[in-house]
């Protein structure tokens, strides 16, 4: 785990990409920092965060598309894999590089809240949840990002692939809550899991009757619960998207709540990733 | 050292490897051979733990590559067909990563990289970035990567697949070395090699090991006793005196670029010594013996007779262990500079084709079979879809 975790990060700044990430993500802090804080004459540095956190659709892709896409396309996992280090052991190591080179970038923006310490008092709590909670969030997006490394077969479908998942993580509590109390809508979106379940057992089994079937018993599950108690219905899309509403969770760290809850989601979150990841790559090795 | 045991692999419905057992001892050089899609890299995936089995088991030094892999796999240095090299890395920095993943010693990485590099003639680039290396140079800092550790057993899948022959020679003759100290499998297609470095050889087709002896044992098992003479005279008259003779099993005639000669291939009876039955009914004829020599097959006609036999049901080869030595043929075979590549997929399988065509002489040698030399081309064809199949199913 350790030779690899040496070589990513080496690798970081052998290509442009260390630089690059390092360099865009200062700059765009810089930028907001400049407008919202200096121009306005606002001690607020909060709110920058607030801004900068649609650049993770650019970020979260630059760091990890190319992490374990690449391997498969030179079939240098040939070598790793062939190497007694575990599967666990590579993808951590590639997993704590990125989120390195994600907390170097984050350790620098720390001069702007400190500028605006010479020039009046700050609100020193919410600055730090600030931080903790964009980090927490950056190392969720970049687990993301690294298992939809390792299911792409390149890096640019990766990026594009993660750019698109990072954005509905954004948005989906936008969109799901505004009509989720509307249960017809919930009722549809109970339909489309069923179907998502449904298509899971047949990438897995490759058999269209057991999935049809299981398909079939979703449905008729949804519709029985449908008729007898309708008010399971209600909110049930506005819940589910809660899951995944990663966004929320920020928002407690920026208020400066130190959220014991959401520390241990965002964990829960990023270890989720990460097994998943390590998953993906076991299955290829027993297909 | 290494054993495998009933070793099977499923890509969805195609079998790739079905059912493989084999043990490889200590120091000891086993190749693998075998026409392209026959399930040689999937072995090799397997044994190093690469990809699972379907079934099966496999032992490194009593380690199972599944149960135990951490041990098993300290023990192998592997190249795949496609070095693993990382093309914006030194190749000393590279080699330094490999150490580090393989756990070797802080203290030991330079002294150990600085004596690989060196063994393998690759100092002199260790500074250059791998992405402007030659396809060559890139081989051998695969087949240092293979080193690296030091590792007892060691995998190599066509150690020297694009290589100029200078350094096909080179990487043989390192290979040659290494097998003092190691136990090594390589497969290769290039059927010298093969003869020239391994104590075994394995030969697999679609799957299943069609044959398994030292390289010398294969070629005689199927042509003892065989010995092509040309004889002077009238073609009629020589072939009614030979074929009517009960000295020999059969006697066929066979091309010649002599003129007023003819070329007989002639197969002899159990342990008499047929060169003196040859001479004897040539000179009761009143023939005139201009050239006699024993008939071997080469390990590629072996190796087109033992893959394409599996369909036609040719006796197996396998058997055939209690046949006596003759020293004479086991030189000649290691001699032999067969420079062959029986069929390579892509560019090279119209050379393979343009050589088989090209010496008559062989084709003719083993006239029961020469239809089946002739189908190479076409079996080649059967078989690619096959190889496509496997590919998707990757």
């Amino acid at each position: 785990m350790k030779a690899i975790y040496k070589r990513e990060i080496k690798m970081y700044f052998n290509s442009m990409i260390g630089y690059v990430f390092i360099a865009f993500f200062v700059l765009i802090t810089a930028i907001y920092f400049s407008v919202g804080n200096i121009l306005q004459m606002s001690p607020d540095f909060q709110n920058v965060f607030s801004s900068v956190i649609m650049m993770f659709l650019i970020l979260a892709p630059m760091l990890t598309m190319r992490l374990l896409s690449e391997e498969k396309k030179q079939k240098t996992d040939q070598l790793l894999l062939t190497s007694p280090v575990s599967v666990p052991g590579i993808v951590l190591g590639k997993y704590f590089a990125a989120v390195t080179i994600f907390l170097i970038a984050l350790l620098i923006t720390v001069i702007f809240p400190v500028i605006l310490s010479f020039f009046g008092t700050l609100a020193t709590a919410q600055i730090i949840g600030s931080y903790v909670g964009f980090f927490l969030l950056g190392s969720a997006f970049i687990a993301v990002g690294l298992w939809i490394s390792s299911i792409a077969d390149n890096q640019i479908i990766a990026a594009v692939a993660t750019f698109v998942v990072i954005f509905l993580l954004l948005m989906v509590e936008t969109i799901i809550s505004s009509a989720s109390g509307n249960i017809s809508f919930s009722l549809t979106f109970a339909g489309i899991l069923a179907l998502l379940v449904a298509l899971y057992v047949y990438s897995n089994t490759k058999n269209a009757e057991v999935s049809v079937i299981v398909f079939v018993i979703e449905a008729a599950a949804i519709l029985v619960l449908f008729f007898v108690k309708k008010s399971l219905f209600a909110g049930f899309a506005g819940k589910f998207a809660k899951m995944f509403a990663v966004l929320t969770r920020f928002n407690n760290f920026a208020a400066g709540l130190f959220d014991i809850a959401s520390v241990v989601y965002f964990i829960s979150f990023i270890v989720v990733f990460l097994y998943f990841t390590v998953r993906v790559i076991e299955k290829r090795r027993w297909s | 050292m290494i054993e495998v045991k009933h070793l099977l692999k499923n890509y969805g419905k195609y079998r790739a490897v079905n059912d493989i057992s084999f043990k490889v001892e200590t120091g000891e050089v086993l190749g693998f051979l075998g026409p392209n899609g026959a399930g040689k890299s999937t072995t090799m995936n397997m044994i190093t733990g690469y990809i699972s089995a379907t079934s099966g088991e496999v032992l490194i030094d009593g380690f199972d590559i599944l149960v135990n892999p951490k041990e098993a796999k300290k023990r192998i240095g592997y190249l795949p067909e496609i070095p693993p090299v990382y093309p914006d890395m030194s190749v000393e920095e590279y080699l330094k990563f490999v150490a580090e993943l393989k756990g070797v010693k802080k203290a030991e990485i330079k002294p150990m990289l600085d004596d690989i590099m060196e063994r393998i003639k690759i100092t002199h680039v260790s500074g250059k970035l791998i992405k402007n290396l030659s396809k060559g140079y890139r081989q051998r800092v695969g087949l240092a990567q293979a080193l690296v550790g030091y590792p007892e057993v060691l995998i190599l899948d066509e150690p020297t697949v694009g290589l100029d022959p200078k350094q096909i020679i080179e990487i043989r003759d390192f290979i040659k070395e290494l097998s003092k100290s190691h136990t090594i499998i390589l497969s290769s297609h290039i059927l010298s090699e093969v003869s020239a470095v391994c104590d075994r050889v394995m030969i697999i087709d679609r799957g299943v090991i069609v044959a398994s002896d030292t390289p010398e044992r294969l070629s005689e098992s199927l042509s003892q006793n065989r010995f092509r003479a040309r004889i002077k005279g009238d073609k009629e008259a020589i072939l009614e005196a030979f074929e009517n003779s009960e000295d020999f099993i059969s006697a066929s005639d066979s091309e010649t670029n002599e003129e007023n000669t003819v070329d007989l291939i002639i197969e002899g009876v159990g342990d008499r010594d047929t060169r003196e039955d040859i001479f004897d009914t040539a000179v009761e004829n009143g023939f005139k013996l201009l050239l006699l020599k024993s008939e071997k097959l080469s390990l590629e006609e072996v190796f087109l007779q033992v893959t394409e036999g599996a369909e036609h049901e040719k006796p197996a080869v396998m058997e055939d262990e209690n046949t006596s030595n003759d020293e004479n043929t086991a030189d000649e075979s290691t001699k032999e500079p067969v420079e062959f590549v029986i069929d390579d997929g892509q560019e090279q399988s119209g050379d393979a084709q343009d050589e088989t065509t090209a010496s008559p002489d062989e084709t003719a040698v083993q006239q029961p079979e020469t239809h089946e030399i002739s189908e190479t081309p076409e079996n080649n064809e059967e078989t690619n879809p096959e190889i496509i199949n496997e590919k998707e199913n990757k």
